[in-house]
């Protein structure tokens, strides 16, 4: 027990006059998981609104795709990520592999099933008297997605949430295709995985502490949208 | 004219729901659409204001046709939802949604309050106002305020009485009768409430399984009919009835129709002759109708309720009163059915 105690005593130090390498796996993190979210959602959430509010043939089979992806384990995103990126795969000549662009695009590629699949369930659980209160105004399509977008922000941004969360957490892309490199690529799930192996568990518990308070905020933020969601059905 | 419907017709997969042979609404009229549950009234104003298109016929609007009608003229046609859908923003926002589409934002404040004011809410008190601040019958106020902030050329409302309270209708009727006054609106009502109808609808017309009926069809009468011989009877109670050669296709569903402009009402029984109906029923209440000055009779027959219009002429002469037991005549060619041909 006092191996945990003097961890968890070590890691608030840690915490406390801001250690370099602890630091630099929360910023690596942050700035990771923040870009790929960004770029999925720039790609996810037109992709998911079209999904779920135009009928096209063949909609229903990309919907069930996505849902299906929404499953797919990390490494299997790593794998396919890295068999493209390292330098016998068709992209390898931009050197890609053990980059924070590399860990990026991976992390895109996991957070955007999410948030098509997520955001066209949202947009097709949109009510009826909305879609015709919104069409009794007489709105050019463009303004009818504009706001059917506005009216479904709070269930919309809940997704971007959900997703957020998911690519924090995440360890198998970060570490096949970022190589857990320090200063570069060592995110926190990944740094707290090798110093839990090396037996630091000091730094694994401050990491893990910061973890857990992202995704104390993420959930909490989470819960208010859903309250305010549904206030507005 | 503003609307001219002609051989429209609308199904819901194999359920026909809307089969108008013609229909005629006048600019600046109120006409009140009347009919039981299901007999197409939310469809054809949903039709009217282009939200839903008919599976085939004709449906012009101010002489343009559904498939040519610029989204200009579509903007001057206003529908409240029986269950109005408020966007979640504040009252403020949700009127200025209508003028921002259109680009009319100069003296949108005074808009609002005005239209604010149509409804009897303070435009202070409720501007600043979220959707979910709102009652029920708030938000329909707000809701009307919302159309009404845009001065529509038409207004289509769905069963607009339904979350107001009796304290509210007055004011809610006000603002109607104010947008078809000073505006010219032309508005068609869908709705229950006959007595309210009637009291603001300048025509009315009856809906019927999708079919229009040429008067308000409130002396539907739908249940079983037994064979016996060469007619098939009608039982109002157990002594009652009525009856109709075999010839006539009546369904149950269907029902038939009696126009309360076709039944009369006697205080005692005379003789019937053979192509006539009596029934003996008590007044369950008396109406008048301030539009046509005639008094609508509602006579109750064993578990149906008829309904007589006679002009108040008639009327004075008699002076019917609730609870009277009365007898009600009409002529069996007064029994409509309609047809499936229409």
């Amino acid at each position: 027990m006092d191996f945990i105690l003097s961890g968890l005593i070590e890691a608030f130090w840690l915490l406390i006059r801001f250690d370099p390498e602890t630091i630099s796996a929360i910023d690596i993190t942050l700035r990771s998981s923040t870009l790929s979210i960004i770029f999925s959602l720039a790609i996810g959430l037109p992709l998911g609104f079209c999904l779920g509010f135009f009928s096209f043939p063949g909609r229903k089979a990309l919907k069930l795709l996505s849902d299906t992806l929404l499953a797919v384990p990390t490494v299997v995103v790593g794998l396919i990520v890295y068999a493209f990126i390292s330098h016998r795969g068709p992209f390898g000549e931009y050197e890609l592999l053990y980059t924070l662009t590399g860990i990026v695009i991976g992390q895109t590629l996991l957070a955007l099933p999410i948030i098509v699949s997520l955001s066209a369930t949202a947009v097709e659980g949109m009510d009826k008297k909305l879609y015709l209160t919104l069409s009794s105004f007489g709105l050019t399509t463009f303004q009818m997605i504009q706001s059917v977008v506005w009216e479904l922000r709070h269930g919309l941004i809940a997704v971007a949430v959900a997703a957020y969360g998911r690519v924090i957490a995440e360890v198998g892309i970060a570490m096949m295709i970022g190589g857990n490199i320090k200063w570069f690529t060592r995110t926190i799930t990944t740094a707290i995985s090798l110093e839990t192996n090396k037996g630091e568990f000091a730094m694994g518990i401050a990491l893990g502490l910061v973890l857990m308070s992202i995704a104390f905020i993420l959930n909490f933020l989470l819960y208010f949208l859903k309250k305010r969601a549904r206030i507005t059905v | 004219m503003s609307y001219v419907l002609k051989a429209l017709k609308t199904a819901y997969g194999h359920k026909p729901v809307l089969d108008i042979s013609e229909l005629v609404v006048h600019k600046g009229e109120i006409l009140g659409l009347v009919g039981a549950n299901g007999s197409g009234k939310s469809t054809l104003l949903r039709h009217l204001a282009f939200l839903e298109k008919p599976n085939s016929g004709e449906l012009l609007y101010e002489g343009l046709s559904s498939d040519t009608i610029p989204l200009a003229i579509k903007r001057d046609i206003g529908i409240l939802l029986p269950e109005p859908y408020l966007l979640k923003r504040t009252v403020k926002e949700n009127l200025l949604f209508g003028l921002r589409i259109r680009g009319e934002e100069r003296d949108a404040q005074k808009r609002l309050e005005e239209a604010l004011d149509l409804v009897g809410l303070l435009p202070k008190k409720f501007l600043p106002r979220a959707w979910h601040e709102l009652s029920s019958g708030e938000t329909q106020r707000v809701a009307l305020a919302s159309r009404l902030v845009l001065r529509p050329k038409t207004l289509l409302l769905d069963e607009p009485t339904n979350s107001l309270d009796y304290s509210g209708i007055p004011q809610f009727t006000d603002a109607i009768l104010h947008a078809n006054k000073e505006w010219g609106t032309t508005i068609v009502i869908a709705s229950h409430d006959l007595l309210w109808l009637s009291e603001i609808a300048t025509r009315k017309v009856g809906l019927h399984f999708g079919r229009l009926m040429d008067f308000s069809t409130t002396n539907l009468i739908v249940g079983k009919w037994r064979e016996s011989g060469d007619e098939r009877f009608f039982d109002f109670d157990d002594t009652q009835s009525m009856s109709l050669p075999k010839s006539y296709r009546i369904g149950e569903k269907r029902g038939v129709a009696i126009n309360p402009r076709d039944i009369f009402i006697a205080s005692t029984l005379f003789t019937c002759k053979e192509d006539e109906v009596a029934l003996n029923g008590v007044i369950r209440d008396v109406l008048h109708l301030t539009k046509t000055n005639e008094i609508s009779i509602k006579v109750i027959i064993g578990a149906h309720v008829l309904e007589c219009i006679e002009p108040f002429e008639v009327f004075d002469a008699h002076r019917f009163y609730p609870a009277q037991n009365v007898y009600v005549h009409f002529k069996k060619s007064a029994i409509k059915v309609p047809s499936k041909e229409g």
